[in-house]
């Protein structure tokens, strides 16, 4: 008296997953009828099966005076397995299911399975950051699950209002996304923008978050970011209750801050955890540094070789003499330079940990050097490339500092071939393309252009926090009182 | 429509760069940068000698610190004499396998006879020149310029370093081509130091007897022409009343020498007024001066107020008859060296006006200048008394 639909089912649903040999049937015989259990034993959590799901069901096997129909009504009604579960007849779906991590049971004679949400990916434990350091306030750092990240954004923000929508991308990928935001904190627009974007992307899977970023179309316009990437909880906390929205993605451990402005990614989390008067000295420090790692190495060569007048007599003797005999033009000397320091930096990320430091510490020391007495660089330029190198790491978001870094070298090959002209027209460009950026409709140069003076004091500066009463006007709803007294 | 739109941002960019727009690119080390020139009369009537002086930096190559000349001087010198001084630039720079860069000249030094015979050739080319600086020091070398070149460097790596420092540690009067332009525009005169040079022995450099370079006093100017040269002292008052002296010291000695004092003049100023009596002007020039006392011979004297108003009524009179001599020498030879008449422009500029074209005979007859100074001691200092009462 075997169901033929049940049989269907099951046989539609080992069709699917033909091939798949990490799929695990496991069979059981309840009153009368076969139910199998079909689950991915790596991704499922086996002590919740076994203890929850498996042995109920024998317990249930063994009582006597139950029969079939008792048993389906126990189960329908919640009371065999304590394991919540949703119902599904179509086999396409439970197949997909199965795959991301439930456990289904197919129970001959009904057409509709059992599908129990048990999944347990293998997932590390929560620990410190380690792209976004700081030294005081919080340490932890988001990882790859969506879960544990989301547990860690609930306990900063205790609130109705922290609202979190759902969506899932990638064809194959099948990644959970979450958009968080505040509720009555942020612009509905800006809610709804995200919200579209991310309805609107269809690709085959997204394991990193930059590629949810470029399918929002808003990432490719420019070399400059138009998303903040955080590790860090407490920023994206703070981001929310400033106005701004979160984009959470599973398997990995950074999540995106949208919108933001040149200035917002100037700044550190850091800077809300020390007193004001040095994370303000800390800023200008930043701001200086940031202008530095853009222009420094054009202007040096714009100056030495056009305008050798405006160089103080003694540095400009000092600056001939070790220029006295080197083969190169000085913008020949700055892109070789800034070229091989480019090089040594990428092949300092990518060389495995244990030898990293060491190495390229090393050989940026020994090429630095070693150029120099073979007089293939002169010793003012290493100087410079190395500043420029050290201001590039000051800017905390390291996509910012990217762009800087690939700024720099358009603008040194119009500084040395134009002179100052051309960097200034270079700065020029730079400035007015920041100005024409928009991310998510905010101005890219908020608070500079459009001018708003008043949030200054957290933008050059860092004001003591009891000035600063409202929330920022770039993203922040008509709700924008931070304090009440 | 995206280039027109980049044309219209750039556009205002390229037109403020105005003249100084120079796309010549020269490496740093394809240039020579002089530091200083030194001009004399040639040999021949009408000719000028030009001497410049560069480093050269291979001979400062890193690593090696400057001083320690490993190969010989870290500077270099060439002399050529033509017609004009841009001729005989011209002529150096055909020899030479580096670019001049005259950005870099701090100072102009012009022998004396070249001076007498007039700047105006010199002037004209530093006017035109767009590298030159309007920074640039001016000085006179009695006879020839190039022997002040010769000097040895002790404390400095090149011979011009030495001569840049005299004017801006306001040893002397520090007149700069902006001042002289400036005078020379208005039909004034100008002050220029006076350098002396001389044979000296080097306890550096073995007791050898070297050249040796230092201020002598101030040459007076009018209409680019040297007419005179003021001693020491007389220049150090000039030097006051422009206010461009630093420090100086002065020494005062009374009843025959019996009492002498030194005083350091820690504070020094001076103002400059006009006023019209009788339809020509009347100026005062007053030097406002606190010093200290730093030596005071302790015979007879005692430490007492007595002792002070003494000294001071010493220095007064001292300083103040110095810069009466001196500017009884500028109206003789007419160079208003103070530039007053400045004073009479921007006070009454009608009276000016009338007699701006002949300012110099003007000065010289019919201006009246009156000298006040208000020197103070401020810290009398005591002493231990030998022999108490």
């Amino acid at each position: 008296m075997k169901s033929k639909v049940q049989d269907e089912l099951l046989l539609n649903v080992k069709n699917r997953l033909e091939n798949c040999e990490d799929v695990i049937y496991q069979s059981l015989r309840i009153h009368g009828s076969t139910c199998t259990i079909i689950y991915i034993e790596s991704i499922v959590d086996i002590s919740t099966l076994h203890e929850h799901i498996v042995k109920p069901l024998i317990k249930e096997a063994a009582q006597v005076q139950h029969n079939f129909d008792n048993f389906i009504d126990c189960m329908d009604r919640g009371d065999t397995l304590s394991v919540p579960f949703e119902r599904s007849a179509s086999a396409e779906y439970i197949a997909n299911m199965i795959v991301e991590g439930r456990a289904v049971l197919i129970v001959e004679k009904l057409t509709e399975s059992y599908l129990f949400d048990i999944v347990l990916y293998q997932k590390r434990a929560v620990s410190e950051s380690q792209n976004e350091l700081v030294v005081n306030g919080p340490q932890e750092a988001f990882i790859e699950d969506i879960g544990t990240n989301l547990s860690l954004l609930r306990h900063k923000i205790k609130h109705t209002d922290l609202k979190t929508i759902r969506y899932q991308i990638g064809d194959y990928s099948k990644t959970a996304v979450y958009m968080v935001y505040v509720d009555g904190l942020c612009k509905p627009e800006i809610v709804s923008q995200v919200d579209r974007q991310l309805k609107s992307i269809s690709i085959d899977g997204t394991f990193g978050i930059s590629t949810l970023s470029e399918q929002m179309k808003e990432g490719v316009k420019s070399p400059f970011p138009q998303f903040q990437y955080t590790e860090r909880p407490d920023s994206v906390a703070a981001s929310l209750l400033e106005g701004r929205v979160g984009i959470m993605q599973d398997g990995t451990p950074s999540a995106l801050i949208v919108p933001v402005t040149l200035f917002s990614l100037l700044q550190s989390s850091e800077d809300y955890y020390h007193s004001f008067f040095s994370s303000s000295w800390i800023r200008i420090i930043r701001f200086m540094f940031a202008v530095i790692s853009l222009l420094m190495p054009s202007l040096y060569v714009a100056i030495t070789t056009f305008q050798p007048s405006i160089i103080p007599t003694d540095l400009l003797i000092t600056i001939a003499a070790s220029r006295e005999n080197i083969p190169f033009s000085a913008l020949a000397e700055a892109l070789i330079m800034e070229l091989t320091f480019e090089a040594l930096r990428e092949a300092g990320t990518r060389i495995p940990k244990p030898v990293g430091q060491t190495i390229s510490i090393i050989g940026a020391i020994v090429i630095g050097q070693a150029a120099v007495e073979a007089g293939i660089v002169s010793n003012p330029m290493v100087i410079v490339v190395s500043i420029t190198g050290i201001a590039s790491y000051i800017i905390p978001h390291f996509e910012l500092g990217l762009a800087f870094r690939l700024l720099r070298f358009p603008i040194l090959i119009l500084g040395g071939t134009l002179g100052l002209i051309g960097v200034f027209a270079a700065a020029f460009l730079v400035y007015g393309h920041m100005a024409s950026l928009k991310s998510f409709n905010t101005p890219y140069l908020q608070p500079v252009a459009p001018l708003v003076i008043s949030e200054w004091k957290d933008t050059f500066l860092r004001a003591p926090s009891m000035l600063m009463k409202n929330r920022p006007k770039a993203y922040a709803s008509s709700n924008n009182l931070r304090r009440r007294k | 429509m995206t280039l027109l739109k980049l044309f219209k941002i750039l556009l205002p960019l390229i037109l403020l760069t105005g003249c100084g727009f120079s796309l010549t690119k020269v490496e740093i080390n394809e240039q020579t940068f002089v530091f200083a020139m030194y001009i004399n009369e040639g040999k021949q009537k009408g000719t000028v000698e030009v001497t410049i002086s560069a480093p050269l930096p291979n001979r400062l190559t890193s690593g090696r610190q400057a001083g320690g000349h490993g190969g010989g001087d870290p500077y270099a010198m060439v002399t050529k004499t033509s017609t004009t001084v841009q001729d005989t630039l011209h002529l150096i720079q055909r020899d030479l396998s580096r670019r001049f860069d005259f950005s870099h000249t701090k100072v102009v030094v012009v022998g004396k006879g070249y001076a007498e015979a007039g700047l105006e050739d010199l002037m004209d080319w530093l006017q035109r020149e767009p590298t030159t600086n309007l920074r640039t020091y001016l000085m006179v070398a009695p006879g020839d310029a190039k022997k002040v070149a010769e000097l040895t460097p002790v404390f400095e790596q090149m011979p011009s370093e030495v001569l840049i420092r005299f004017a801006t540690q306001h040893n002397m009067i520090n007149t700069t081509l902006k001042d002289c332009l400036y005078a020379e525009s208005a039909n004034q005169g100008y002050a220029l130091t006076y350098l002396a040079a001389q044979k000296k022995p080097m306890v550096a450099d073995q007791e050898k007897l070297e050249p040796w370079t230092g201020i002598q006093g101030t040459a007076i100017f009018h209409n680019h022409r040297l007419l005179t040269t003021l001693p020491m002292q007389e220049s150090l008052a000039v030097s006051w009343a422009v206010n461009e002296v630093k420090g100086p010291l002065y020494t005062v000695s009374w009843n025959e020498g019996a009492g002498r004092a030194s005083v350091f003049l820690i504070s020094t100023n001076s103002k400059k007024s006009v006023r019209m009596v009788n339809g020509h002007p009347v100026f005062t020039i007053k030097l406002i001066g606190i010093g200290d006392v730093i030596y005071k011979r302790n015979q007879k004297q005692l430490d007492t107020l007595e002792a002070k108003r003494i000294i001071e009524r010493e220095l007064n009179d001292m300083v103040k008859s110095e810069l009466q001599k001196a500017l009884s020498t500028s109206q003789r030879v007419g160079s208003d060296i103070l530039q007053l008449g400045m004073l009479v422009d921007w006070n009454y500029p009608d009276h000016w006006e009338k007699v701006r074209s002949e300012w110099a005979n003007y000065y010289k007859n019919e201006v009246e200048i009156q000298v006040v100074t208000d020197i103070r001691v401020r810290n009398f200092g005591t002493t231990l008394k030998m022999k108490p009462k």
